[in-house]
C-alpha cells in the first residue's frame, strides 16, 4: 500500500503543506526584497 | 548505562549553553531579548521548539495513534498562524521594541494597569502550564530511568530552571535551537528501525489500514471535529506571549520572516516525522491502553539503547525548550511588568539579577503545585489546550486590534482581556466543550467588548497611535532598527 493507495487525507497533507510552505517563501522573498530596495534609501536602517 | 551518558551529555551541553547567556549578559535586554540581535535560524529554531511541547511527542502522537492521519491537518494551522503573524502584527508590532507583550500594551493602549493585568493573566496560565510540562518531565524520566515521577520532575526542572534564570534569552534561544535540532534527528533516525521492523513504509500502511480501517480516512476525526481543533488551536497559536517577544529578539523584518521560513519548515519536518512513528508503534504495539503510552513504549521496546535514548532526549528536548521559554515570559511578567512597575528605577544589574529571581520564583511553584497534588489525573494535552485557549482568548483581540484598528483604546483593550479570561473559564466550567472549544466564546467575547467599549469610550491619544500607525509609507524593515529603546 503507497501514500497514494492511502488516499487524499494522506498525499493531499503532504502536498498542500509543500504548496503552502513554497508560497510562503515566495512571499518572504518578494518582501525582504522590497524592503531591500526602499531600506537603501532609508536612514533608520544606518542605525544598526 | 547508555541512557545516563546519553542523558548527562545532553544536560551538561545545555548547561554549557546556559553559561554562555551568563557571560554575555550584561543588561535586562540582553536577559529577556538576548539583545536584540538573534538571526534567522536560531530565532527562527527557537520559536519552532517553543511551539512543539513535550505535547507533540505524548498527546499528540497519542491522538494520531488513536484516531488516525486525518489528525495530521491540524498542522497546517501552525504555517497559517506564524504567516498571519508575520505579514499582519509583526511589521506595527515591532515598530517599538520591547521586551514583552504587557510591555506592548502598556505603551499602545497608554495603560499600565492594562499591562499589569497582562502580566498576571500569563504569571497564571503559564504556572498552569508549566505544571503539564513537569508532569511530563515526571513520566519521560520514569520511561527512560525507572526514577520516580517526582524525582524526574524535580530534575527536569532544575535544569531547566539553572540555564534560564543564569543565561537568560541567550541560553533558552540557543538550547532551544540545539534542542530542536535533537528533536528532529531523534525522531529521523527513530524512522528507518520502525520502518524495518514493519517490513518498510507500503508495508507498515498496510499494516495499519488493515489494523484499523479508519486510519487513512476521515472518519478517524470527523471534518467538523478537526475543523473546531483547528479554530481552537489557530485561535491559541496567533498571539503567544512567549512567540511575540521572539520577534523583539530578532534583528529586523526581513530576519523575522526568513525566521518563520525556518520555523514553517521545521514544524511540518517534526510533525511528519512524528505522525509516522504513531503509524509504526499502531503496528508494532496495537493494544496499548492509552496514546499517551506510544513514543516511551516505542523508545524502550522496539529500538536500541541509543536511538532509544536519543528519541526520549528528543521528548524531554521538546519539554524543556517550552518551559524555558514560558518560564522566562513568565519570569518577565512577574520581575519586569509587575515589579518593575512597582520599582521602576533600578540599575541594569538589579534588573537582571531581579528577573533570575523571578524566573526561580515562576519555576519553583508549579513544580511545588505538581507534587503537592495539583494537577493529579489531568491529562498533559487538556492543560495544553486549556493553556492555548486562554492566550487566543485573552491576547489575541488587543493585540491584532491594536496593530489594525487605530479605535481600539484603552478601555477596550482592558476589558477585552477580563471579557476574554471570563468567557474561556466560564465555557470550560459550564459549556459544551465538546462541541465548541472554551477559546471561540472566548474569542467571540473579547472581539465584541473591544469594539463596543472603543467605541464608547474616547479615542486614544496621538501619542499612543502614531508610533505605530504613522506614515504608512514607511520601510516596514526599519521597524525594529528604528527603535532601540522603550525596554
Amino acid at each position: 500500500m503507497s501514500i497514494f493507495d492511502a488516499g487524499f487525507a494522506v498525499w493531499g497533507y503532504f502536498v498542500i503543506y509543500i504548496a503552502l510552505t513554497i508560497a510562503y517563501l515566495i512571499w518572504m522573498v518578494s518582501r525582504n526584497r522590497k524592503d531591500t530596495q526602499r531600506g537603501a534609501t532609508s536612514p533608520d536602517r544606518e542605525n544598526r | 548505562m547508555t541512557q545516563w551518558a546519553v542523558l548527562i551529555s545532553f544536560f551538561v551541553v545545555t548547561l554549557a549553553l546556559g553559561y554562555l547567556g551568563l557571560r554575555v549578559t550584561k543588561n535586562d535586554q540582553d536577559f529577556y531579548i538576548a539583545g536584540g540581535n538573534l538571526g534567522w535560524a536560531v530565532g527562527g529554531a527557537s520559536i519552532a521548539a517553543t511551539q512543539m511541547s513535550s505535547g507533540l511527542f505524548i498527546g499528540t502522537i497519542g491522538i494520531m495513534y488513536a484516531v488516525g492521519w486525518s489528525f495530521a491537518w491540524v498542522v497546517f494551522v501552525f504555517p497559517v498562524a506564524y504567516w498571519l503573524m508575520v505579514a499582519v502584527i509583526a511589521p506595527r508590532f515591532t515598530r517599538q521594541r520591547k521586551v514583552s507583550l504587557p510591555d506592548f500594551l502598556e505603551t499602545r493602549y497608554y495603560s499600565r494597569v492594562a499591562r499589569v493585568i497582562a502580566a498576571l493573566i500569563i504569571l497564571i496560565a503559564f504556572v498552569v502550564y508549566i505544571s503539564a510540562q513537569v508532569i511530563a518531565g515526571g513520566l519521560i524520566a520514569n520511561a527512560l530511568f525507572g526514577v520516580s515521577v517526582n524525582s524526574g520532575m524535580i530534575g527536569f526542572t532544575a535544569v531547566v530552571l539553572a540555564y534560564t534564570a543564569i543565561g537568560g534569552m541567550v541560553a533558552v534561544v540557543y538550547t532551544d535551537f540545539l534542542q530542536m535540532m535533537i528533536m528532529v534527528v531523534g525522531a529521523a533516525v527513530a524512522i528507518p528501525m520502525v520502518l524495518g521492523q514493519t517490513g518498510g513504509l507500503n508495508s507498515m500502511l498496510a499494516l495499519v489500514d488493515s489494523a484499523n480501517p479508519v486510519t487513512f480516512t476521515w472518519e478517524g476525526m470527523a471534518p467538523s471535529l478537526l475543523l473546531t481543533l483547528s479554530l481552537a488551536f489557530f485561535l491559541g497559536a496567533v498571539a503567544r506571549p512567549e512567540q511575540l517577544v521572539r520577534f523583539y529578539a530578532m534583528k529586523d523584518m526581513p530576519t523575522i520572516r526568513k525566521g518563520i521560513a525556518f520555523v514553517i519548515i521545521l514544524v511540518g519536518l517534526a510533525h511528519t516525522l512524528v505522525f509516522v512513528l504513531a503509524l509504526g508503534t499502531r503496528v508494532l504495539f496495537p493494544a496499548l491502553s492509552t496514546g499517551d503510552q506510544a513514543m516511551p513504549v516505542l523508545a524502550v521496546h522496539a529500538l536500541p539503547a541509543f536511538l532509544g535514548t536519543l528519541l526520549l532526549v528528543a521528548v524531554a528536548s521538546a519539554m524543556m525548550s517550552t518551559v524555558s521559554s514560558v518560564l522566562l515570559v513568565a519570569g518577565t511578567a512577574l520581575s519586569h511588568d509587575i515589579y518593575g512597575v512597582l520599582r521602576p528605577s533600578m540599575s541594569p544589574e538589579r534588573r537582571v539579577l531581579i528577573g533570575r529571581i523571578g524566573t526561580v520564583i515562576v519555576g519553583l511553584v508549579p513544580m511545588i503545585m505538581v507534587l503537592t497534588g495539583f494537577g493529579a489525573g489531568e491529562l498533559v494535552q487538556f492543560i495544553v489546550a486549556l493553556f492555548s485557549a486562554l492566550m487566543g482568548a485573552v491576547f489575541l483581540v488587543p493585540v491584532v486590534a491594536g496593530v489594525l484598528w487605530r479605535r481600539a483604546t484603552r478601555e477596550g483593550a482592558i476589558v477585552a482581556m477580563l471579557g476574554g479570561l471570563v468567557g474561556t473559564v466560564a465555557w470550560r466550567l459550564w459549556g459544551d466543550t465538546d462541541a465548541i472549544d472554551p477559546v471561540v466564546p472566548g474569542f467571540a467575547a473579547s472581539l465584541i467588548l473591544m469594539i463596543a467599549v472603543s467605541l464608547f469610550t474616547a479615542p486614544p491619544p496621538a501619542s499612543a497611535v502614531e508610533p505605530y500607525f504613522a506614515d504608512p509609507d514607511e520601510d516596514e524593515s526599519a521597524s525594529l532598527a528604528r527603535a532601540g529603546s522603550g525596554a
